[in-house]
């Protein structure tokens, strides 16, 4: 299962450094995260980019990733 | 792309496109659009750094005859009054509107009351006289210890603290808490044999974009608006105009300009909306500039901020541990760069215990704006300045240190994920054979060094490349050209075509012409546009053999494409793209290809910079005599376009290291808003900044391009401000490092 970790802020969140994912793309990762982490709402995830095995996306929605994937959600990235 | 390759036009020094016309003069900049029937508009602007408006009365102004329209708050439909009232109103477009027109409430000395339109700048400013405010001036809040103080006026009386452990319950200055960590910090320190604490200050700078803002605008009811701006994303000023207005994207058109400079102060809206506004009412073009005192007091500048650093490392040199504690000014309104400043500010090292607390708070000075890697500059130059004076207290080389902690492959960073292949280690071992750094340091001058880490993004891009029936072509982009990139795609589309770059002109076209395109910004351009542009291109390839195949009466699988000479490899036929092009009427018709992408796959970039400094001890002034800017790449498309982002960085960062500030007075009001009292660096202070340009190509990028506009401004802060201190013998902890706080320290210390 793919493996997803929360920094310090959403761990506030989340209540965990990190949990176990069965998805395997980004719109079921939100469904399962929001499902059993309740406090961790599509408020708060949606407006974060996503890191996958190392690679930041800053648009997820169509996102798929792999059953061993390392993932993370991070503030996305402002230009300058 | 891992493996080397060989390239004809990539790598090489071409002749910019866009060069002539500027040289020239016939390029056209914001200021330059002027429309028959065109009227001017003017600002009135708040003399006061906080106050709350007690009456604003326009009926002076509206019964002069040389007025012909005005413009406050209450002409934004999506959050005035009514919108308010009738419950319609855009939550999320309320600080920016309140930024571009206040609501009953001035938060910064410049900050925007009204407009007027009139037949004439002179007279559009003349009658700002007409337009009568009562003030009622409010204690200004111009720092981050006053801001966060139990007794601080609060600006904004909803605001509420977000990210703390337990909800906030009154409102605060303090609009967000960030909090990231790893490992085990005290753990980290206990094992350290040597503890650097210090804390680190930078002042509020400005980007230094010579040209200021400026817009021209026509208001139509019966098709698309047009919008004429300077703009590193005229995509972006589209969608924000509609959403403050009220009007489908399809309303507006908004034509970018060439650009005076950005460097990420142009990634918003000033007066675009207000413009707008007058031109709906007056049914005329309407024009609006910036003074340059405008854009010091009312553009967006960068952050001040304010930084605790502890370092902990064994007598071996491994750091063991790195806490910080960051706060970022953002100006008015919530929104400072604190959380890429917290995300960079120890990315640089590979260590096991880190902590990092950020702070995004609000003071009576304007809204900043994005600055070359927001945020990156100020959290990076105190640990850079904390990781050198660890050094020094270790006895270690400072590039030696540095090697044996440094991030590579496999690191895993504190905002969560792990690097993947980067360049810092390459970039240490540059500096470190590098003739400055081989060179011995000249008697009476100070060295300094530093690194720095910028995360680079990709995103949406849009290219469409046209071929004409004599070969040559026009690509289409929709990425306003801030630092050459229109060269870069010239090069990456003539490098799969096979055709001379001078053959494809480049142009960046306006929001009807192609499809969206993200905001020219992070360092995305030459990166994500350079992907579209490649895909556009192998497109195109396609259509070639495919045309090819048909004059020839095979398969397309039947016809290779190389150097730009379809190959049929049944036979010996071969044909030209310009052939092809030429015989396309019968084929099919023209030859275009297109790429819209939402780019993924961005490498990270590091940099490192060296810094030989010469203080005059008299006067306290400082001479910049040696300065090397050595940063990865991925791959140079333009060398000498990289090598001038490298060059651009480290003047604008040794700019914010040595001179540069926002004063204000203790009522708030900006004391030095024009280049002769806020003093950028001019060719004359400088040496020339030797560039090297390392290149670890990123393996996403077709041609392992990683971004290169951001990185170099973060090193030049702690490589001055440590090469200052070397040359004084006295710790830095505040920039600018201007005369004043020279001789500050060096009477402290006699």
């Amino acid at each position: 299962m793919a493996r997803v970790y929360f920094n310090a802020s959403l761990e506030k969140h989340a209540g965990c450094v990190s949990v176990a994912v069965a998805a395997q793309n980004y719109r079921a990762l939100l469904e399962e995260l929001t499902q059993k982490l309740p406090q961790l709402t599509q408020e708060v995830l949606m407006p974060l980019a996503l890191v996958i095995d190392g690679e930041i996306v800053q648009e997820p929605f169509l996102a798929d990733f792999s059953a061993e994937a390392e993932l993370h959600f991070i503030e996305k990235i402002a230009a300058g | 792309m891992s493996e080397a390759r060989e390239f004809k036009h990539i790598g090489q020094r071409t002749i910019r496109p866009d060069g002539f016309d500027k040289v020239t003069g016939k390029a056209n900049y914001g200021a330059d659009l002027s429309l028959p029937g065109m009227i001017w508009g003017a600002i009135l602007r708040s003399p006061h750094a906080h106050a709350n408006i007690k009456k604003l009365d326009v009926s002076r102004a509206e019964a002069s005859p040389d007025v012909l329209a005005i413009a406050t708050f209450e002409d934004f439909p999506s959050v005035n009054a009514a919108a308010q009232r009738d419950g319609t109103h855009r939550e999320g477009m309320m600080d920016t509107a309140c930024n571009i027109l206040a609501n009953q409430k001035v938060l910064y000395h410049g900050h925007a009351v009204a407009a007027i339109a009139a037949r004439s700048q002179a007279a559009a400013i003349a009658a700002l006289d007409l337009i009568d405010v009562e003030y009622e001036v409010l204690t200004p809040v111009l720092n981050i210890d006053d801001a966060i103080s139990a007794t601080a006026p609060i600006l904004h009386e909803t605001m509420m603290t977000q990210g703390l452990a337990e909800p906030a319950t009154e409102a605060s200055n303090v609009s967000a808490r960030m909090e990231l960590k790893k490992g085990d910090i005290e753990a980290g320190f206990a094992a350290a044999d040597v503890i650097v604490e210090r804390a680190y200050d930078t002042p509020t700078v400005h980007q230094g974009y010579i040209e200021p803002h400026a817009t021209t605008v026509v208001f139509n009811d019966n098709g698309p608006s047009m919008i004429w701006c300077p703009t590193q994303g005229h995509f972006d000023v589209r969608a924000r105009v509609a959403q403050l207005l009220n009007l489908e994207l399809g309303q507006i058109k908004v034509v970018a300009s060439e650009i005076g400079g950005g460097f990420g102060g142009k990634t918003t809206v000033y007066l675009e909306p207000v413009a707008l506004i007058l031109s709906k009412k007056s049914g005329r073009p309407v024009k609006m500039e910036m003074s340059r005192g405008d854009v010091f007091r009312a553009s967006g500048p960068a952050s001040a901020s304010q930084s605790r650093i502890k370092v902990g490392a064994k007598m071996d040199g491994t750091i063991t541990a790195m806490q910080a504690t960051l706060h970022y000014e953002a100006g008015a309104f919530q929104g400072s760069p604190m959380g890429p400043g917290c995300m960079t500010v120890f990315t640089p090292y590979d260590v096991e215990n880190l902590y990092v607390e950020g702070f995004d708070v609000v003071v009576n000075k304007p809204k900043v704006a994005a600055y070359r890697a927001p945020g990156a500059p100020q959290s990076e130059f105190a640990a850079e300045m904390a990781v050198n004076e660890l050094a020094k207290k270790i006895g270690m080389d400072p590039i030696e240190f540095r090697l044996k902690n440094a991030a590579k492959e496999g690191t895993q960073t504190i905002y969560g994920p792990k690097l993947k292949v980067v360049g810092l280690e390459a970039c240490l071992e540059a500096a470190k054979s590098s003739p400055h750094y081989t060179a011995p340091i000249p008697e009476n001058v100070g060295r300094g060094l530093a690194a720095g880490f910028w995360f680079n993004i990709g995103g949406q891009s849009s290219v469409i490349i046209n071929l004409n029936p004599d070969g040559t072509g026009t690509i289409i982009e929709g990425s306003p050209d801030i630092g050459g990139s229109r060269a870069s795609m010239q090069m990456m589309a003539a490098e799969i075509l096979g055709v001379a770059p001078s053959s494809l002109n480049p142009i960046v076209a306006d929001t009807e012409h192609v499809a969206y395109n993200q905001t020219t910004g992070g360092s995305r351009t030459t990166f994500a546009t350079g992907m579209a542009v490649v895909e556009a291109a192998e497109d195109i390839v396609e259509q070639l053999k495919a045309r090819a195949a048909a004059m020839w009466n095979v398969t397309a699988e039947q016809v290779d494409f190389k150097d730009g000479v379809a190959q049929n490899l049944s036979g010996e036929d071969q044909l030209t793209l310009a052939e092809i092009c030429a015989s396309a009427e019968k084929t099919g018709g023209q030859i275009s290809g297109r790429a819209n992408i939402n780019a993924r796959g961005a490498g990270p970039s590091f940099a490192v910079h060296i810094c030989d400094i010469k203080v005059d001890k008299e006067t306290g002034k400082t001479d910049v005599v040696r300065y090397t800017a050595i940063q990865d790449a991925g791959k140079a498309i333009h060398p000498s376009y990289v090598e001038g982002q490298f060059q651009g960085g480290a003047v604008q960062g040794i700019g914010w290291a040595l001179n540069e500030e926002y004063v204000y007075s203790k009522d708030g009001i900006m004391e030095n808003a024009g280049f002769l009292d806020y003093r950028i660096p001019l060719a004359s202070d400088l040496p020339e900044i030797e560039a090297i340009i390392v290149e670890v190509p990123n393996s996403f990028h077709p041609f392992g391009v990683r971004g290169v506009g951001e990185t170099g401004i973060i090193p030049p802060l702690a490589a001055v401000g440590t090469a200052v201190a070397e040359a004084i013998g006295q710790p830095i902890s505040s920039l600018p490092c201007s005369p004043p706080k020279i001789l500050k320290l060096l009477m402290a210390a006699r």
